[in-house]
């Protein structure tokens, strides 16, 4: 039973190969290269020796040779001289003539016993190759006589043995398959298409046949309209011919390439299942062949060649053109020097992908420089960038730069600048003083009201006295707190009732302008408390001393008030004096109005810049456009010694003090976090762009730049940098997308319908009563169990809902 | 050992120094060793008869595989193997009663035994109308269906990614790829293999009448 080996008998003959080969295939090679290795090492050997022996041999030949042309010089120079000496003259010359001639004869020697050498080394190499070849086709030859007779049936049956029908099968296949070359063929053909022409069109327009047209894509075989071309057309013949020459107007049939390209297409045709088995098992069977192989090659063309080993029936020859024509079909033969060149191309050339629209969103979104592992995470053009960095990476490098540069103008143009939008700032800033001012002159009220000291403050005398109380009880007891809980110890509080004026309103104004050191009333009451506590916790040690200034304090308080108006004091701190903290408004104050008489205007990043609780105060005061004012300002300063906008923002963030980073406000706390992730991404991605061949094609640039979409908060908090979070959400979608799709397709892969779901349930219910079907049970079978299966599982669930 | 080829091509490259690219792709080939994949020739062989000539290995080489992961490239062999088996069973019956391929798939098998049960049922004259119903039919409707399917894995997985870069476009590319499926079964049915066969093998079934 023979049937002529298509491409198809490859295809399934090369999987065979592969099953049947299985773990043999590793233990014979291993076996195969100890031989191998075995013959290299007696090789080696005999190469040394024989290096070793000419190597003396030549030593001895160069000192001789260098002796001659030492004494030939030595001639030439003394020529001159001897050229009036009779005789002397002609003997020199005489001596110098046979010095050259020596010289020549052991050149001549040297070249022709390395040719020697160089020859018989080639040969020993030659026929050591071959026994081994030798041995290795008796084995192979062995193994499958005895493993396999009906390989027998894949032999090429000789053309007169064919019988007409198959003869005419091969001429129509070269018809379609390879298109012919000569005009003798070409008139073989219109006989051909005479006689199969009305049988081809009689199966197109009746039964199957067209719906197996309308199943031929049309887009196919170009050159010769192929089979579409065949079918649909109602002038078989001219079809046949106008592909005929455009083939050969596309391939130029005379020359050596479609020689070539007609070689190579038999090959994929004859390519024998045993050739992959003869690559898998025969390695140094496939090394001895390669030079023979190529031999053939070198005298004549590759159809030649190939021809020659095809009519070889020895199936090892067979097994080494498989071999051969799997190389051709696998298309390795790229040069080093060719696939060295515009390597670069290639991985840009690799990036545009089909979906150019999706591609450009992306390419949008994390600028032009992204790479390309970043939008598709491809392994292979991550090694191929791992080769070439030097130009991707400063491309890339500049790009990104420029996306960054680009989203840092668009948070920019949120923040107001310029000095109108900042003099509108200190107009506001003054109203905040004033209702700082206002504040405090309340809390004067309340002191005041309290009655602890004249207008608000604490008088001198009872200043005086505390400090007394203080410095009594300072030698036994450790640890005493501050008379003001910020600062002020008893001597900086002393030196400032020193030069106290004794006038009460020089003493109020003096008292508001060093508010900073001199306590206050809350100051006092707060000391008072603190010192009842350590009383309390002390041990016997203190006790004593911590009594007696316990008892000063309240010697003090009774001195100048009662009990009611130190309670009234006492709220009026906890409501209104210790939230406003007197200290830090006035403070701000005193700073600004310090920039005020200075500059013409409040230099806002000098107000604000310090790191204090009046500052917070007073910012939380402003309106969320002044805050913004405020960041404004500080971004203002900044860009008059940078003029990079990324930059300049990633500086401007660094210096805004915590309380305005940690602000409440929801459109300020935008705005910093955008800073911030400008900042994060910039930083970065400038790692990124420094990283070398190591990292940079590696995964971790790509799941580093997904952090930081997820830290962006892609999902939620787009604000804080619409375009790059939406990017990296993107990719990665795609990226989740893309692998589920791909799974997907695998499943479908696996659950393709297969050929008995095409049969008659009833003839595979007939098969399978008869047994003659062992493996299959009937499809009606089946689908009853299945109708079994889903019913029951529909009545549980009924069941299950119903009780629910 | 590949530094030993390397040696034997070396010197057979300084007496032939024009081949230099086939030194380079016996090499390679060596190189791929291991990496034997059925849809490979038939992949690559597609991309040339799209060109016209075989002289862009390297770039049909290079993308064959070109960012297919394993169970993918597993797949990928799978499906032309049946494709392929499918299409050569359509070609001549004959081959559906040639057992010499041990890898004998299901579809096979069945095909196999259906086409005994109507030979033997009918005779070699009568069963070709029930052949051509109940067996040819359904053996071409699974190979169309299959190689129509616009998301099948020869489509999306093997035809994308061979085209780049090349000239051609996927459309292009798998519809060539399909056409190498149906030709064979066109091939059997132009030449009428299943009416000439059927005889030979109730013969060889062990029945009267056969050739």
């Amino acid at each position: 039973m023979a049937y002529s080996p298509s491409l198809f008998d490859v295809l399934l003959g090369i999987e065979q190969a592969i099953e049947e080969s299985g773990s043999n295939i590793g233990k014979y090679l291993s076996l195969k290269e100890e031989e191998a290795l075995k013959l290299m090492k007696q090789l080696e050997k005999a190469e040394k020796e024989a290096r070793r022996e000419e190597k003396d041999l030549r030593s001895n030949e160069q000192y001789e040779y260098n002796t001659l042309k030492k004494r030939d010089k030595e001639i030439d120079k003394q020529l001159g001289f001897w050229k009036h000496v009779p005789g002397a003259e002609s003997a020199l010359k005489k001596e110098q003539g046979e010095i050259q001639k020596r010289m020549a004869e052991i050149s001549s020697e040297a070249i022709e016993r390395f040719s020697e050498n160089h020859s018989k080394n080639q040969n020993y190499a030659i026929n050591e190759q071959n026994r081994l070849m030798k041995n290795e086709e008796d084995t192979l030859a062995s193994r499958i006589t005895s493993n396999d007779k009906s390989k027998e049936k894949h032999k090429k049956t000789p053309e007169s043995e064919l019988s007409d029908s198959a003869r005419e099968q091969k001429r129509l296949w070269e018809l379609i398959y390879d298109l012919p070359s000569t005009e003798e063929e070409s008139s073989n053909l219109s006989e051909i298409e005479k006689e199969k022409g009305d049988q081809l069109l009689s199966w197109m327009t009746g039964g199957r046949g067209t719906d197996f047209l309308k199943s031929i894509p049309s887009a196919w075989l170009e050159a010769g309209e192929g089979l579409s071309g065949l079918l649909g057309a109602k002038d078989l013949k001219q079809k046949i011919r106008e592909g005929k020459q455009a083939y050969e107007e596309k391939v130029g049939i005379a020359d050596r390439d479609a020689l070539n390209a007609q070689a190579g297409r038999l090959a994929g045709d004859i390519i024998n299942p045993l050739g992959l088995i003869g690559k898998a098992l025969k390695l140094p069977k496939l090394i001895s062949k390669v030079p023979s192989f190529l031999k053939h090659l070198g005298s004549g063309s590759l159809y030649g060649a190939i021809q020659a080993e095809k009519d070889d029936e020895d199936p090892l020859t067979g097994a080494a053109i498989g071999a051969g024509a799997s190389a051709i079909l696998q298309g390795v033969g790229k040069g080093l020097s060719q696939a060295k060149k515009g390597k670069f191309e290639k991985i840009k050339k690799g990036a545009t992908f089909t979906e150019p629209q999706e591609i450009l969103q992306r390419t949008e979104v994390m600028g032009k420089g992204v790479t390309i592992p970043e939008l598709v995470g491809d392994e292979t053009l991550i090694n191929k960038i791992k080769k070439d960095n030097s130009v991707f990476n400063k491309n890339r490098m500049g790009k990104i730069e420029r996306n960054i540069k680009e989203n840092a103008k668009k948070q920019m143009g949120e923040l107001p600048k310029g000095e109108e939008e900042l003099m509108e700032l200190y107009g506001n800033l003054k109203d905040v003083r004033k209702e700082a001012g206002e504040a405090t002159a309340s809390l004067y009220d309340v002191v005041k009201e309290s009655g602890i000291g004249s207008e608000g403050l604490l008088e001198k005398p009872l200043l005086k006295e505390w400090i007394q109380a203080i410095k009594r009880s300072q030698g036994e007891i450790k640890g005493l707190p501050k008379m003001k809980p910020n600062g002020a110890h008893i001597k900086d509080v002393e030196k400032l009732l020193m030069i106290a004026p004794d006038d009460p309103k020089a003493y109020r104004a003096f008292y508001i302008q060093n508010a900073n050191h001199l306590p206050t009333a809350g100051d006092f009451l707060k000391y008072r408390s603190k010192v009842k506590n350590m009383l309390e916790k002390s041990g016997s040690a203190e006790v004593e001393g911590l009594t007696n200034l316990s008892e000063n304090i309240e010697r003090i308080i009774e001195g100048v008030d009662t009990t009611s108006s130190l309670a009234k004091a006492n709220k009026a701190y906890k409501t209104k004096i210790a939230p406003l903290n007197q200290k830090d408004v006035k403070s701000a104050m005193t700073a600004a109005s310090f920039a005020e008489s200075k500059e013409g205007r409040p230099k806002i990043s000098k107000v604000f810049g310090e790191q204090s609780n009046e500052n917070n105060l007073v910012f939380k005061q402003l309106p969320t456009e002044d805050k913004k004012r405020v960041i404004g300002a500080f971004l203002e300063e900044n860009l008059k010694n940078e003029k990079n906008p990324a930059r300049a923002m990633l500086e401007t963030w660094k210096k805004l003090p915590d309380y305005i980073k940690l602000t409440d406000d929801p459109e300020i706390k935008k705005i910093i976090e955008g800073m911030h992730s400008l900042s994060q991404v910039n930083q970065t991605l400038s790692s990124m762009q420094r990283s070398t061949t190591t990292d940079i094609g590696s995964r971790q640039a790509i799941d580093k730049a997904m952090k930081i979409g997820k830290w962006l908060g892609y999902g939620g908090s787009i604000f804080v940098n619409p375009t790059l979070t939406a990017g990296l959400g993107l990719v990665e979608g795609l990226a989740k997308g893309g692998m589920a799709a791909r799974h997907a397709l695998l499943r479908k892969g696996v659950g393709q319908k297969q050929l008995k779901h095409y049969l008659k349930p009833e003839l595979l219910d007939e098969l399978y009563s008869r047994k003659i079907i062992h493996l299959q049970k009937p499809i009606i079978k089946i689908q009853e169990q299945n109708k079994k299966k889903r019913g029951n599982y529909d009545n549980k669930r009924y069941r299950r809902d119903q009780y629910q | 050992m590949r530094r030993k080829v390397k040696e034997a091509m070396n010197t057979h490259e300084k007496l032939y120094p024009d081949q230099r690219e086939l030194n380079d792709l016996a090499i390679e080939d060596l190189k791929s060793l291991g990496n034997i994949s059925p849809a490979r020739p038939l992949a690559l062989h597609v991309g040339y008869v799209l060109d016209g000539h075989h002289q862009n290995r390297g770039r049909y080489g290079r993308n064959y595989d070109y960012r297919l992961l394993a169970e993918e490239k597993k797949a990928v062999d799978r499906e032309v193997s049946e494709l392929a088996e499918l299409a050569l069973m359509l070609q001549n019956p004959e081959y559906i009663m040639d057992n010499s391929h041990q890898m004998s798939s299901e579809n096979h098998q069945l095909a196999q035994e259906v086409l005994k049960h109507f030979i033997m049922k009918h005779g070699p004259q009568e069963s070709q109308p029930h052949l051509e119903k109940e067996l040819y039919d359904p053996l071409i409707t699974a190979l169309v269906d299959r190689i129509q399917d616009q998301e099948s894995i020869l489509e999306l997985l093997l035809a994308h990614h061979m085209v780049k870069e090349s000239e051609h476009t996927p459309d292009d590319y798998s519809s060539m790829l399909k056409a190498h499926f149906l030709f064979p079964a066109h091939k059997g049915r132009s030449e009428g293999h299943w009416g000439q066969n059927i005889p030979k093998i109730f013969a060889m079934l062990g029945g009267e009448g056969g050739v």
